[in-house]
């Protein structure tokens, strides 16, 4: 059923929403990664419920090994059981043969992996400037925002200058033990780009908002992100504060 | 609010294991989430020290709370707005040996939040611990009999 607010696609079906993930499944130190689960499923029960057809993307393609994946939570049980999705993520593809202006939103999900592959991923990269060039929204939470840093808009400048963007902090990289693996601070690595770092306490759900770039900065951040970026699509969303 | 305890018997005797508990230099030995624990003075309530995971850098740690041959309550502080408190309590049994109770609570304001996303790799530790700990006891208390 569609929801009652839907957005319409190109071709006057449902507007579809991409969910991007890393293929990563290990971190230098050999610990396991992969798309951070909970963000995966949140994203997809938001965009979901909001009417939108929801594809999937990864970096290598095929199946994407998930991290944290917590069968007590409902959300993640869904998902996993969802026979569309359950196909979808048995074979995903990769950005290479995807076209941004078919897809009204992408959201980049986290896990530590997502810094390991998702800043080399150039077919990503390409499509990512493709969404939002098109007119569509781009969000992206925890460690998704990897896949923002070599975003390079059509004039030049890379899509995060000058932004407000929230991402895993450093401080959170220290108490989570990941500050010595991973390979780059995420929130420094999008400040040199231009980004303006916008934070909340750490492991406090957090969202900010710039015009159709949407981010969040942990787990607990990803349903207000999906929330928010399909509010954005809407028209309907009103710009984040800076957090205090 | 977060939280999850295990128990787990063992032949040793409360003295036994709480030697263990006082002895932190020696944690590794029973919880492989601890690389190193060090205090800045005796394992008593109000002393402070640092507690080093695995491969990260050291958190500030406190025990709040202790009673020799009983128990003691612990926190380590993940981040500003998260702390893992832990009690761990003792109770003799009749033979002799005794039941060892760990109960990990996180508490802060973004308890909540760090336990969706990272309490189940928590939880999982919580039963290792304990029983690595009972064995290591019934190690010792097996080693003491025979000197």
């Amino acid at each position: 059923m569609t929801a009652p607010d839907a957005l319409a696609g190109p071709g006057g079906g449902p507007a579809r929403a991409l969910i991007a993930m890393t293929s990563q499944h290990t971190m230098p130190n050999g610990r396991e990664t992969g798309v951070y689960a909970s963000e995966l499923a949140d994203a997809w029960q938001v965009f979901s419920d909001a009417g939108f057809e929801v594809d999937v993307v990864s970096v290598r393609g095929g199946v994407p090994p998930m991290e944290a994946v917590n069968p007590e939570d409902g959300t993640q049980r869904a998902f996993l059981a969802d026979p569309v999705m359950s196909a979808k993520m048995a074979d995903t593809p990769t950005a290479a043969g995807l076209r941004g202006a078919d897809y009204r939103m992408l959201f980049v999900a986290g896990g530590h992996g997502a810094v390991c592959d998702l800043p080399d991923d150039e077919d990503l990269a390409r499509l990512t400037r493709e969404v939002y060039e098109t007119g569509g929204v781009v969000a992206a939470v925890c460690h998704g925002p990897a896949a923002l840093l070599d975003v390079v808009l059509a004039d030049g400048t890379h899509l995060v200058a000058g932004r407000r963007v929230a991402a895993f902090t450093n401080d959170e990289e220290r108490a989570v033990g990941m500050a010595s693996v991973v390979p780059f601070f995420l929130a420094d690595e999008l400040a040199r780009r231009g980004a303006v770092r916008d934070e909340a306490p750490p492991f406090m759900p957090h969202v900010v908002i710039d015009e159709r770039l949407v981010t969040g900065q942990n787990p607990p951040s990803a349903t207000l992100v999906a929330r928010a970026a399909v509010q954005v699509a809407r028209g309907t969303a009103t710009v984040s504060r800076p957090a205090a | 609010m977060w939280a999850f305890e295990h128990s787990v018997e063992t032949t040793a005797s409360p003295a036994t294991v709480w030697g263990l508990y006082a002895d932190v230099a020696g944690w590794p030995r029973w919880n492989a989430a601890v690389q190193s624990v060090k205090l800045d003075g005796p394992f008593q309530a109000g002393t402070s020290g640092w507690l080093t995971p695995p491969g990260a850098e050291p958190l500030p740690f406190t025990i709040l709370a202790a009673s020799e041959g009983t128990g003691y309550v612990s926190e380590t502080t993940i981040a500003e707005t998260v702390r893992l408190r832990a009690t761990n309590t003792l109770s003799l049994l009749p033979g002799g040996g005794c039941r060892i109770l760990h109960r990990a609570e996180l508490v802060g304001p973004a308890a909540e939040y760090f336990g969706q996303s990272f309490g189940p790799a928590l939880r999982d530790g919580v039963p290792r611990t304990a029983e690595a700990l009972a064995a290591h006891a019934a190690a010792v208390a097996a080693d003491e009999a025979a000197a």
